[in-house]
């Protein structure tokens, strides 16, 4: 044991045991600085607990805008003077921040679901072979492209200064409901007899896109922005594609995480482009990404494997997909009234440049 | 008890604490929600109210004239429409799949989603199930319907 001991530790490890063995204890970290001694940090809602918006109002823990330090040491900590740098390239607050992530952060941790547990699946019945086909295909789908909002904040949480702890942990709740959309799709393709469909050429290559984004802001404004504000209107159409509880179910608890993603998103960008040190800049170079990204939108919907299936399910079958063309075109307008609403408010006004078209072409 | 009504809405505040844990186990809500309704017979008869959802309940109910000025987002909608939302969720034990709120408001008729801005719209959205859940409240109630 000794002789082993001598090999593992250097020479103040050995002095501190020797000092330890002979009842000597350094307690130095009893007489350190504390910048935050003295907080207590309350509840302003007992009956919701103690909140990060709780404790950032009890010690004013408001982020800097660039912090000096690049490690994992928490604010309002004592840091060694040779802590090692993490290599973080993401150290300006504007270029991660959103006014409203912490709240969205409690608000995600507090409206987690169970995918397992509450959908109600014994409700479930058998479909006619479209309906059930259609439904599949749309799963499928879903169980494709929501993952990247999983892929995409791990690709970027690692690059982020831990001194804005808020946004990473905000992602990884997002990350959590991505992983959870996967599952929730994935078990109702299997679950009624459909099984997993098509996945698209056109999906994968603007999934890419994203996943390769050369900034955080840009892929950010490709995924919260534009592709999960997409997802989130068929995620309230699902209200017509649902044949059943457990489908509805599925697809309003879907919505409640995903306008959390976006409501993050376009308060980023509206963050980065109010705080960005060359705000003319940064506001061309956006225009310039949405001119580009919005060219991908009506691919997306004039793809008869992502139309027709919505519109078979919204119209009640085969049978009456001139119906349900209909409510197609219902999300088409809302689709692209929302998404141009949450650029204005970001400060991004796409209304004079979009090309999506206002009607949509069928 | 006569929809729509403070005392209407003070009884689903009621309904859902009895139902608490269900409630919790949706999560917290914060939003302040307008309810609007409209009389079937001409402006004279609109009534607005506005439902502060604090925690893990409505916390205040108000009758006010403009709900839009302090809701982040407003349903709104004729008598006639909330009459047969509200008796759909008392036949069944709940909206059944074509009268829940999202689906009412979805195209915009018959009830509608006015907010000032897309992400007070957003809320809408975010806390659906919560808002649901409140209204299927109503299948406990005994409603008589004005006008």
């Amino acid at each position: 044991m000794t002789t082993t001991g001598a090999t593992i530790f250097n020479f103040e490890q050995q002095q501190y045991i020797e000092n330890v063995n002979r009842g000597s204890y350094d307690l130095q970290w009893l007489k350190d600085e504390r910048p935050t001694f003295g907080v207590h940090a309350k509840p302003k809602n007992p009956e919701r607990g103690l909140t990060l918006q709780d404790i950032n109002l009890a010690y004013a823990g408001e982020p800097e805008d660039a912090p000096e330090l690049r490690t994992m040491a928490p604010r309002g900590a004592v840091v060694d003077p040779d802590v090692p740098d993490m290599g973080y390239e993401y150290n300006e607050k504007y270029l991660v921040w959103a006014d409203n992530v912490v709240p969205l952060y409690e608000e995600a941790t507090a409206r987690q679901w169970s995918a397992t547990r509450d959908i109600p699946w014994d409700q479930l019945k058998k479909l006619p072979e479209d309906l059930e086909r259609a439904q599949c295909q749309i799963a499928t789908l879903l169980t494709e492209v929501e993952m990247i909002a999983s892929d995409f904040p791990a690709k970027w949480l690692w690059q982020m200064n831990q001194h804005f702890h808020e946004v990473k942990m905000f992602l990884c709740t997002q990350a959590m409901d991505e992983a959870r959309h996967l599952e929730v799709f994935r078990k109702r393709a299997l679950a009624n007899g459909g099984g997993l469909m098509r996945c698209l050429t056109g999906t994968e290559v603007f999934l890419r896109t994203i996943l390769h984004a050369p900034t955080y802001i840009q892929g950010s404004f490709l995924m919260h922005v534009l592709g999960e504000g997409l997802v989130l209107d068929i995620f309230r159409g699902g209200e017509f594609l649902a044949q059943n509880k457990a489908e509805k179910e599925i697809y309003r608890l879907c919505m409640q995480d995903e306008a959390r993603h976006v409501s993050y998103g376009t308060m980023h960008l509206k963050y980065f482009l109010e705080h960005n040190p060359d705000r003319e800049k940064a506001l061309a170079e956006m225009h310039t990404l949405a001119d580009l990204a919005e060219m991908g939108i009506p691919g997306f919907l004039t793809n008869p494997f992502i139309v027709e299936p919505l519109a078979v399910l919204m119209g009640g079958g085969v049978k009456h997909i001139d119906r349900g063309m209909d409510a197609v075109r219902l999300v088409w307008g809302r689709m692209r009234e929302e998404y141009l609403s949450r650029c204005e408010l970001a400060g991004l006004d796409r209304r004079s440049r979009t090309r999506i078209p206002a009607d949509p072409p069928y | 008890m006569k929809f729509p009504s403070v005392e209407w809405f003070e009884a689903l505040e009621k309904q859902a604490e009895q139902n608490a844990a269900t409630f919790r186990r949706l999560g917290f809500c914060d939003a302040i929600v307008g309810v609007k309704v409209l009389g079937d017979n001409g402006a004279s008869e609109n009534r607005g109210f506005v439902l502060t959802f604090d925690g893990y309940s409505c916390k205040s109910v108000e009758e006010v004239a403009d709900p839009e000025n302090v809701a982040d987002f407003v349903l709104e909608a004729k008598l006639s429409a909330w009459k047969e939302m509200i008796e759909n969720i008392t036949a069944n034990g709940g909206a059944d799949l074509g009268h829940t709120l999202n689906y009412l408001t979805l195209p915009g008729d018959p009830i509608k989603v006015k907010a000032k801005d897309q992400l007070k719209d957003d809320v809408f959205s975010r806390f659906n199930s919560t808002f649901q859940e409140f209204f299927d409240g109503a299948q406990h109630l005994q409603t008589e319907f004005s006008g």
